[in-house]
């Protein structure tokens, strides 16, 4: 058995322990996420004995999963009584979202999609309030559709090929049935990745999700998906890559509009932005033979990124940013910072990957499109410092209790700045 | 106007018609490669942060004159008109986008029907 799959059956096997003490840790998601952070670590570290690119997957992904575990006891007011299953969840979400990202067929695709979205859904629903059971119900309906179109895609591929392995160009060249099938298979799987599209599940998903929740939600799906998109551009060649590099420029447009007009409500700016992102993972996609493993160094740098604001936000008083207090002020601003892409932060290296393999393969308009995205960018990530700035200097309110989730994901975003070379060795080799 | 960004900006294009004279030969695979990290600490970016900050450090000065202490409430900066508008055609372009999340889940799966048929419409018809 490959690491890939020991990494893959110890998540799921850290997921059933998990749920074996479901009744004695209900009360208790210190203990429950506790529990099932081993499982996270170990996975991770069979992870760096893959061959690149999935090196980068599941390391990357093990990490959200770690940090989304680690932030898990400071969500109690948004789980009261579902610490384990949220738990259990993100373990079996990571199993297949990398089950996902090392697809090498289209059935395996169904497979840790599915996994990775039901698992998605369920940590979006166990949110409080009425607002995630509605926004779950959506992303599940609309999943369904995206289901569908995948489904309908990997039998034209079988029709056209004789295959449900990754159609090739000449594949494509030889049929319609294959090219209709690829590009219903790809907007299947950009469904996690939220391009326009299908994006509109995920917008009310993000936002109405538990913080710590929501952020492994954007990240472990970006990640997968832009692995297995990865795949599945590589095999198929330049003509489906063409049809990402548009996709990806509107999801770019529509996500920097969407965010700018967001002034007071940084969770719909956040979610509006992880559209952007998406975009950018959408172009690097069909960006010529570099493009794939830019995307990978995209989305794992954008979920450091996003687990870091989402680590800092997490908890009852994240309503108010000015009584954040201090170190997670200092840690949500060095995350919006690096998610507009401001040097030397894992943003600024992943946009200016991005810069360069679309000017290489897509062209100037596409690039242009990226760096305006980029540029708007900085006018809704930095709206919020002014909160943050006051969190700082503000005495005589309670302070929360630093998590070790905005620890660990503050580190991984500081290596990334200074040594993204790390990221890169994982997804690309020496 | 912000006056601040002055200096950067004219240091950038100074150096940037000077740098043309000998810039090119040291980026030769800028767009054709993978571009190698950069030091940490190199003369260039010194170059850019002594620039930055002579403009920073010029507006603080002024800011922080006795005679230019502002009230409460009242900012430094006033855009001009044109500036308001460009910046209110944005925002109304921004408004039409958020408002077409709607919340309804017709809407969702009607605006992710079309579209998957119009790409894959598009796509096929441009075989």
């Amino acid at each position: 058995m490959t690491p890939t799959y020991w990494a893959i059956v110890i998540l799921v096997l850290g997921a059933l322990v998990v749920l074996l003490f479901v009744s004695q840790l209900s009360r208790r998601p210190s203990a429950a996420a506790y529990l099932g952070l081993p499982f996270a670590v170990v996975a991770g570290g069979f992870g760096l004995q893959v061959p690149q690119p999935l090196a980068l997957a599941i390391v990357a992904l093990c990490g959200v999963c770690v940090v989304a575990l680690l932030v898990m006891p400071v969500l109690e007011p948004a789980l009261p009584l579902q610490a384990t299953e949220a738990a259990a969840l993100l373990l079996l979400g990571t199993a297949g979202a990398i089950g996902l990202a090392q697809a090498t067929d289209l059935l395996q695709t169904v497979v840790g999609l599915e996994t990775l979205a039901l698992s998605a859904v369920t940590l979006v629903a166990l949110g409080s309030g009425e607002r995630s059971i509605e926004a779950a119900f959506k992303y599940i309906v609309l999943g369904a559709i995206s289901l569908a179109s995948l489904l309908y895609g990997l039998g034209l591929v079988y029709l056209g090929s004789g295959s449900l392995a990754f159609p090739t160009a000449a594949q494509l060249s030889a049929s319609p049935l294959t090219i209709a099938g690829v590009v219903l298979v790809g907007l299947g799987i950009a469904f996690e990745l939220a391009l326009v599209p299908l994006h509109w599940g995920a917008l009310d998903a993000y936002t109405a999700a538990a913080p710590g929740l929501a952020g492994f939600v954007m990240s472990a799906s970006k990640l997968a998906a832009a692995f297995a998109l990865g795949r599945l551009v590589l095999a198929a060649g330049a003509s489906i890559g063409q049809v990402f590099i548009w996709i990806g420029c509107i999801t770019i447009i529509w996500g920097t509009f969407g965010a700018i007009a967001q002034a007071n409500n940084l969770r719909r700016m956040l979610a509006y932005s992880a559209i952007t992102h998406a975009g950018f993972i959408g172009l690097a996609l069909g960006s010529g033979p570099n493009g794939p493993t830019t995307a990978g160094f995209y989305a794992a740098a954008y979920g450091s990124m996003a687990m870091l604001v989402f680590a800092g936000l997490a908890g009852p008083w994240a309503v108010d940013l000015r009584r954040l207090g201090a170190w997670r002020a200092l840690a949500v601003g060095l995350g919006l910072f690096s998610l507009a892409g401001i040097p030397p932060t894992p943003g600024f290296w992943a946009k200016l990957a991005v810069l360069v393999v679309a000017w290489q393969a897509a062209g100037w308009l596409p690039t242009l499109i990226a760096v305006a995205g980029g540029v708007f960018s900085v006018l809704y990530y930095l709206r919020p410092i002014p909160d943050l700035f006051a969190a700082l200097r503000a005495d005589g309110e309670q302070r929360p209790v630093l998590v070790p989730g905005v620890v660990v994901a503050t580190l991984a975003v500081v290596i990334l700045s200074f040594a993204p070379g790390v990221a890169w060795y994982l997804v690309r080799g020496a | 106007m912000n006056w601040s960004l002055v200096p950067l900006m004219v240091g950038s294009i100074v150096l940037g018609w000077i740098g043309l004279l000998w810039f090119p030969s040291l980026l030769p695979d800028a767009l054709v490669g993978p571009v190698d990290l950069p030091p940490l600490l190199n003369l260039t970016g010194g170059l850019a942060f002594i620039l930055g900050a002579i403009g920073f450090l010029a507006a603080v000065w002024y800011v922080l004159r006795p005679q230019t202490r502002l009230e409460p409430g009242e900012t430094s900066y006033r855009a001009d008109g044109w500036v308001h508008a460009i910046a209110g055609a944005g925002y109304a372009v921004s408004g039409a986008f958020s408002r077409a999340q709607s919340g309804l889940l017709p809407t969702y799966a009607l605006g992710s029907l079309l579209g998957v048929a119009i790409i894959l419409l598009v796509r096929v018809a441009l075989r």
